[in-house]
């Protein structure tokens, strides 16, 4: 697992020994198969997960229990998805949201 | 999957878990609900999956839950995982999300065991990608075993801050600082309830030996402990990268990634106020607390909760709370006699009323200090709509003192956390300017779906015949 | 010490009523059992239409969409409101139909308001709309506006003007005097006043039957779906559809109002509402047949309130005839907001002796006697 840019680190052998990959953003993943979305991404790298849908400021997990949802990012083509309440599995594509901020002002009369 | 259920439990938390057990084996039809993908919730989240390492670490509070996930593996009832309820009726229906698909599913008892969360306490800077609750950074560990590596901060008041800090100076994570910001004076009012704590001298002691650990641990690693901290501000341009307090009249400045926040815990009620149970304000949590009885039953006749989600009482209380529950919806259902009822509720009771002894004392002294939601005006309260605590203080200059007026005009509380994390902070804006007592301020109505749901999973949702009314 | 008039119920109607007799001079004081606001009137889809009205009160919405855009002057805020196109989708041939027909009709009124539009202008003006759709009937001057937010600058400006809304104030007793009417409110005080105005809308049923005019007015809860913001989708027109119900409503801010006539069951003595999940599936199923790609979309939350509403659809407005200085302004049955700012002029009108600036024949309170029909 690339963990450069992540401020975590695994703390010993990861939690399961099985691996899957998933695809984020382009990247493929190897990541301890049944951790969460969130973990998974957030020991990665420390970028943000989504731009807020009202202002476009980025944003990343804050509760990591599902109240928040400052964690929203697309999985297999489904949007706002909690990635702190998903389970990655094999095959995998999980994409950062920002599809809902790109409001255009021909919307505005 | 029924269709109908003697019981539906939604949460497969300590409360859940020994709710759900306990009907199940005297041959009650069960289904237990949960939108974690394995059974435990917050507390025991991820109890099948940890490490040996990670269990010494997390220590047996944590691995108390064993047994009673065992237990519950084993209890002849459905349980369904990543199930995400977003609504309920006092007719006894749910309507739950799981994989892609929405269904109805109907009992003549609901046990709500939705549990509790982090106090959300806006401050300036807390959006920023970085920072995370205390409660965060440990479900993070449960689940993965990630662990900060990055020079990170703990700045908060009650139990969860010294846990955590307890478990990130064992894992040799590079705290920078722990900052406390419990009010030095709060322990007074705390004292008048030290006698009945004391009856739980062992409890007692295990905090005490808890804060001292995480001093000479913190000691040992120079990591320097702050008391008395104020105006904690997460800076940074588009992730956090340093933190600014005070400490007495000394100003401090740390550079780190993560900051881990915990201001107390609160019940997490969205379900129980959608589904329209009646609450009451508690003047010394600053909050709405479900009316609960000593059986778990609410206002609504087929709706009970049990565990945190009626008052943060710890995991051991929720347990006992989900069996007495149990145990009165059984004799209700008739599988239960009234004399084996009285026989088997009496040790559950004396375990909870054990439990109890030293709760008035915690909930004192942690209970949310006067300034907890001093909210500058440009701080952000409404995270999902970008709302800041100046506009709210705005309307109610105006004269709007009704959360419901204010919610409806400026969008706070519109968004998908649905006002989870911003009703606080605007029902306390609403006081402060107002003056109103927060007894007097309705709480925001929550509408369902108390957790948005695709248009295309309802369009082909089976939800079954209309209800008559 | 008499009032000049007592209106009961501070919803947009009575506001604005109360606004038009206080400019116009008189004392006025406003019971409102709840808040102002508080039910329909804050709480509805916040849709500002002439579009698809009931022929008899067109020439009202016409009127009254010219004052909403007056409203920064008349109560100080401009509501909210905002431009929004609606169009009418047909979805067959047949349904095209109608929609001329619509408009031959209404030409034939002397209105122009509706517009007959062909495919290309459809989805010139709504690019996401399925392809099955053959055309539509807009009107371009539609809007939207914070239902909220209205409510509350009417009553504020109803306040300014020297109103008296007495909030938290329910009317338990009226009795009729030799000048007029004593009321008794759950505040334990009585007031007195000359005229009385009934503008209690989900009420109205019952508040009408204590005056001795029952009306057949029932309550009714309405209810608004919304969504996550969908930046693009509606391209600014907020849709109808003629065959089958469903109206959403472009927000500015990208997220989709959903209504359209959807009720969720209740009960008015508990003051209770459930939402019915299926109506929220029913409306979801339109909604992605009408924009597919709203599949993706979610549904974040609902509202309901309770309105007051009458079978032929039409409002009850005039003086009572079993009841002398009685008035009734009630029964939107869920499309008063855009009509309020005329409603509360003609009002004044008629409360003051003077004849109404268009005609209420339609509107009657005793018309359901004439057709001797038993009321449900």
């Amino acid at each position: 697992m690339n963990q450069e840019k992540s401020k975590f680190s695994w703390s010993e052998a990861p939690v399961s020994k099985e691996t899957v990959n998933v695809n984020f953003d382009g990247e493929l993943l190897s990541v301890p198969y049944g951790i969460t979305v969130a973990a998974a991404l957030l020991g990665h790298d420390d970028d943000h997960f989504c731009k807020s849908a009202a202002d476009g400021e980025e944003r990343a997990p804050y509760c990591l229990m599902g109240v928040c949802f400052e964690c929203l990012v697309e999985i297999d083509g489904l949007k706002n998805r909690q990635a702190c309440l998903e389970p990655v599995y094999e095959g995998m594509s999980v994409k950062r949201q920002h599809a809902m901020v790109e409001e255009k002002n021909e919307e505005k009369l | 999957m029924k269709k109908n259920y003697d019981a539906i439990i939604i949460g497969a938390g300590p409360a859940g878990l020994a709710c759900g057990t306990e009907l199940a084996v005297r041959g009650l039809e069960v289904a237990v609900l949960d939108e974690q993908a394995g059974p435990g919730g917050q507390i025991y989240r991820n109890i099948t999956g940890t490490s040996p390492a990670q269990r010494k670490i997390l220590g047996a509070d944590y691995t108390d839950g064993l047994d009673l996930v065992d237990s519950f593996n084993s209890a002849p009832l459905d349980y369904l995982p990543q199930s995400r309820v977003w609504q309920a009726a006092e007719n006894g229906d749910i309507f739950f999300s799981r994989n892609g698909a929405s269904q109805k599913l109907n009992a003549p008892n609901l046990v709500l065991c939705t549990g509790a969360m982090e106090r959300p306490v806006p401050f300036p800077g807390w959006t920023l990608p970085g920072v995370m609750t205390c409660g965060g950074m440990s479900n993070l560990y449960k689940d993965s075993g990630l662990v900060p590596k990055e020079p990170l901060l703990i700045a908060g008041s009650g139990p969860f801050v010294w846990l955590v800090a307890e478990h990130l100076l064992a894992l040799d994570a590079p705290i920078t600082a722990i900052l406390d910001t419990t009010p030095l004076a709060q322990v007074f009012p705390a004292m008048k309830e030290v006698p009945g704590a004391v009856k739980r001298l062992d409890f007692m002691m295990k905090g005490v030996r808890l804060i001292a650990d995480v001093h000479l641990s913190a000691r040992k690693k120079n990591v320097p402990i702050y008391r008395n901290v104020k105006e904690v501000q997460a800076q940074g341009q588009k992730k956090l990268e340093r933190v600014s307090a005070r400490a007495g009249s000394k100003q401090l400045s740390f550079e780190v990634s993560t900051l881990l926040v915990s201001e107390g815990i609160i019940p997490n009620t969205s379900l129980l106020r959608q589904v329209g149970c009646a609450h009451t304000w508690n003047p010394v949590q600053r909050f709405w607390h479900p009316d609960v009885c000593a059986e778990g039953q609410t206002s609504l006749s087929s709706v009970y909760i049990a565990g945190d989600g009626g008052f943060v009482h710890g995991a051991k209380s929720a347990e006992y709370k989900g069996r007495i529950t149990a145990l009165h919806i059984a004799k209700e259902m008739r599988r239960l006699s009234k004399a084996e009822y009285d026989e088997q509720v009496v040790p559950v009771r004396t375990q909870l009323d054990r439990e109890l002894f030293p709760r008035p004392f915690i909930d004192r002294l942690y209970a949310p200090r006067k300034d907890l939601f001093s909210l500058a005006n440009e701080t952000i309260i409404c995270r999902c709509e970008g709302i800041t605590a100046g506009r709210v203080r705005e309307l109610v200059y105006d004269g709007l003192t009704d959360h419901n007026e204010i919610k409806a005009i400026i969008r706070c509380g519109m968004g998908p956390c649905q006002g989870r994390m911003c009703g606080s902070a605007v029902l306390e804006l609403i006081s402060e300017v107002s003056g109103l007592d927060p007894a007097k301020i309705r709480q925001h109505r929550l509408r369902p779906p108390i957790k948005p749901v695709s248009l295309q999973e309802l369009a082909n949702a089976k939800l079954g015949e209309l209800d008559e009314n | 010490m008499k009032t000049d008039v007592l209106i009961v119920g501070g919803g947009i109607m009575g506001c604005a009523t109360a606004i038009e007799l206080a400019r116009k001079g008189k004392s006025v004081i406003i019971f409102e059992k709840d808040i102002p606001g508080r039910h329909a009137s804050g709480n509805n889809s916040g849709g500002v239409r002439a579009q698809g009205r009931d022929i008899r009160e067109i020439s009202f919405a016409v009127e009254s969409r010219r004052m909403w855009d007056h409203h920064i002057k008349t109560v100080g805020s401009d509501c909210g409101f905002f431009v929004s196109p609606r169009l009418r989708l047909a979805e067959s041939d047949a349904e095209m139909e109608v929609l001329v027909k619509r408009q031959k009709t209404l030409n034939g009124l002397g209105y122009d308001h509706e517009v007959v539009v062909d495919r290309d202008e459809v989805f010139r003006m709504s690019p996401n709309v399925a392809e099955h759709v053959v055309g539509g009937l807009a009107c371009y001057t539609d809007g939207l506006a914070n239902p909220m937010l209205t409510s509350k600058a009417y009553a504020t400006t109803a306040q300014r003007e020297g109103v008296e809304i007495l909030s938290g104030t329910r009317v338990i007793e009226v009795k009729t005097t030799a000048s007029g009417f004593k009321v008794r409110t759950s505040s334990g005080k009585e007031y007195e006043g000359e005229m009385l105005v009934n503008g209690t809308g989900a009420w109205a049923g019952r508040f009408s039957e204590m005056l001795g005019d029952p009306l057949p007015v029932f309550a009714t809860a309405p209810t608004m779906m919304v969504t996550d913001r969908v930046p693009g989708m509606m391209n600014g027109t907020s849709l109808g559809l003629t065959g089958r119900l469903l109206g959403l409503m472009a927000a500015q801010n990208g997220t989709i109002v959903v209504g359209g006539g959807y009720r969720s069951p209740l009960d008015l003595e508990k003051e209770k509402i459930w939402v019915d999940p299926m109506e929220m599936a029913k409306a979801a199923k339109i909604m992605i047949e009408v924009l597919p790609g709203l599949r993706d979309a979610q549904m974040v939350r609902c509202w309901t309130a309770f309105e007051g509403s009458i079978k032929d659809k039409v409002p009850i407005v005039g003086e009572s005839q079993k009841v002398s200085g009685l008035f009734h302004v009630c029964g939107f049955s869920a499309h008063g907001f855009q009509l309020a700012p005329m409603m509360g002029r003609v009002m004044s009108q008629i409360i003051l002796g003077q004849k109404p600036e268009l005609p209420l024949d339609d509107f009657r309170p005793d018309r359901f006697e004439k057709n001797e029909k038993p009321h449900t």
